[in-house]
């Protein structure tokens, strides 16, 4: 989607459910969108690794770890899942959680104004090998 | 330059190794009976090999055990190659978490170790030393690591019967990490200990083996174990410090399990976070191999392709294996590694890892 462009109406925020992801079309584009914890997040619905379908997937907290044996939740942006290899990308910047260098997700801007949800511009390449 | 990191130094028979103990734990282990110690210092291995265990052209000095003697070791070894260090890792002593009363394997390491200091590292500077420690019991090992870590020639610690049911990146084990990082010495891994120990552990993944050949190919999955285990326990998270030798596991089967690893990770990373980056990268930086045996027939086998696609060429470090039925041969062995890596496999890599200075590093 190019820069600058005035963002699309996808959908009302009530329509999504708290921890799912659905596939929308914007201008004839998928789009997957999920929410969490009250935000919305959009981006690619295919798979780097292989291409799988990541409306599939799931929405989780990204954990870190202090040391050996803790666990701690990251961020606030949850990360998506892939359904088939479980790869794991962050969905505040799009990274692959497990190797910065391997391929990321690309992201959109996406925000919800006046209870609806607009996909805005995209943010750029958020990861290696995009 | 060659450094030879995996000779196994041997005692000339069982009483010497009595004379190292403390006059309790010596008039206990003679019993009554001379042909029928109540402990031996040997636990049994259920396998032989159909030739023997050991190279048939060595000198075997009269009544006493083949790697017993230093001045034919360094005959036979040292002199004849021109090795410039050879790092003693044990042969009876491998076993020791096998005995099954964990106070005298603590009392037989201590022995080991002094008979090491004495016997070999005291007569040639070429020597440098491992020390033997009682597995069963971590924090006894600890005492052992203190006791000898200042001692000139003491390179490593070696882990191999494992006693303890568990791979040896369990952090059951944490104690003999944490001794080894902050003594500044690697923790060698020698293969052949899987069911050795004392219970006895499963000897392979599948179930229990029938015969020597069998045990001896597939004694590389108990590395595959050890390894992944340090890797996913994050103990080099722990311990940024510490490095790790696989002896006598060989290279062959390191690429193929790295690519497999970092594929694991990727997908289950979730599960272990304190690891920060992929497998194959803490690999690189901590853990060494050993080349012998090396089974890559020569130097333009397609085989040292996934070795340096893996960047393991600062990893790998010759070894002979002195003196078993399997050992390798300097000259021949060394001439089967690729040009552009060769000076590190012989020595480098060894240099690197045991911090061998000069006074180390040269002969007598
Ligand atoms: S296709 Fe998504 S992780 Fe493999």
């Amino acid at each position: 989607m190019p820069p600058n462009r005035e963002p699309i109406d996808l959908c009302a925020f009530d329509e999504l459910v708290e921890g799912e992801i659905v596939e929308l079309r914007a201008g004839g584009v998928p789009v997957a969108v999920g929410r969490w914890e009250g935000r919305v997040y959009a981006f690619n619905p295919t798979c780097p690794h292989k291409g799988a379908p990541l409306v599939c997937g799931k929405l989780m907290a990204r954990l870190g770890s202090g040391g050996p044996g803790q666990m701690d939740v990251r961020s606030e942006a949850p990360i998506v899942s892939c359904p088939w290899h479980g790869w794991e990308f962050a969905l505040d910047n799009g990274e692959n959680v497990a190797d910065r260098s391997e391929k990321g997700l690309r992201l959109q801007r996406c925000d919800v104004v006046g209870g609806r949800v607009k996909l805005g511009i995209k943010l750029g390449p958020a990861a290696a090998g995009e | 330059m060659i450094v030879d990191c995996d000779v196994h130094q041997e005692i000339d028979r069982e009483e010497t190794i009595w004379e190292y103990l403390s006059p309790g734990w010596r008039e206990f282990v003679k019993g009554p009976l001379p042909a029928e110690p109540p402990l031996s210092i040997s636990p049994s291995i259920p396998f032989r090999n159909p030739h023997g265990f050991f190279r048939e052209d060595l000198t075997i000095p009269e009544g006493a055990r083949v790697g017993s003697d230093p001045e034919l070791v360094k005959e036979e070894l040292l002199d004849r190659y021109e090795i410039d260090n050879a790092v003693l890792t044990g042969e009876t002593s491998l076993y020791v978490g096998g005995i099954s009363n964990p106070y005298f394997a603590q009392e037989l390491c201590r022995a080991f170790n002094d008979h090491m200091l004495e016997r070999w590292l005291s007569t040639d500077r070429r020597f440098l030393g491992t020390i033997a420690v009682p597995i069963q019991t971590p924090e006894a090992a600890v005492l052992e690591i203190n006791r000898l870590k200042d001692e000139d020639r003491v390179i490593q610690v070696m882990l191999c019967a494992n006693a303890l049911g568990h791979p040896f990146g369990h952090p059951i084990f944490d104690p003999i990490h944490r001794a080894a990082a902050e003594a500044g010495l690697p923790i060698g891994i020698h293969s052949f200990g899987e069911g050795a120990g004392y219970p006895p552990g499963e000897t392979l993944a599948a179930g229990k083996p029938s015969f020597y050949t069998e045990f001896h190919t597939g004694a590389i999955q108990g590395m595959m174990t050890h390894l992944v285990s340090f890797i996913l326990h994050g103990v080099f998270e722990r311990y940024p410090g510490l490095k790790v030798a696989f002896l006598e596991g060989g290279i062959e089967w390191v690429p193929g399990l790295l690519l497999r690893l970092d594929a694991n990770y990727q997908g289950l990373r979730r599960e272990v976070p304190w690891c920060r980056k992929p497998p194959s990268e803490y690999v690189r930086e901590h853990i060494y191999f050993s080349t012998q045996p090396l089974d890559v027939p020569s130097a333009s086998h397609p085989f040292w392709g996934t070795v340096s696609a893996a960047g393991l060429e600062g990893n790998l470090m010759f070894a002979t294996d002195y003196p078993h039925w399997d050992a390798d041969s300097p000259r021949q062995t060394l001439s089967c590694i690729p040009a552009e890596f060769r000076e590190r496999v012989q020595w480098q890599n060894a240099a690197e890892l045991y911090e061998l200075s000069a006074d180390r590093a040269h002969a007598a």
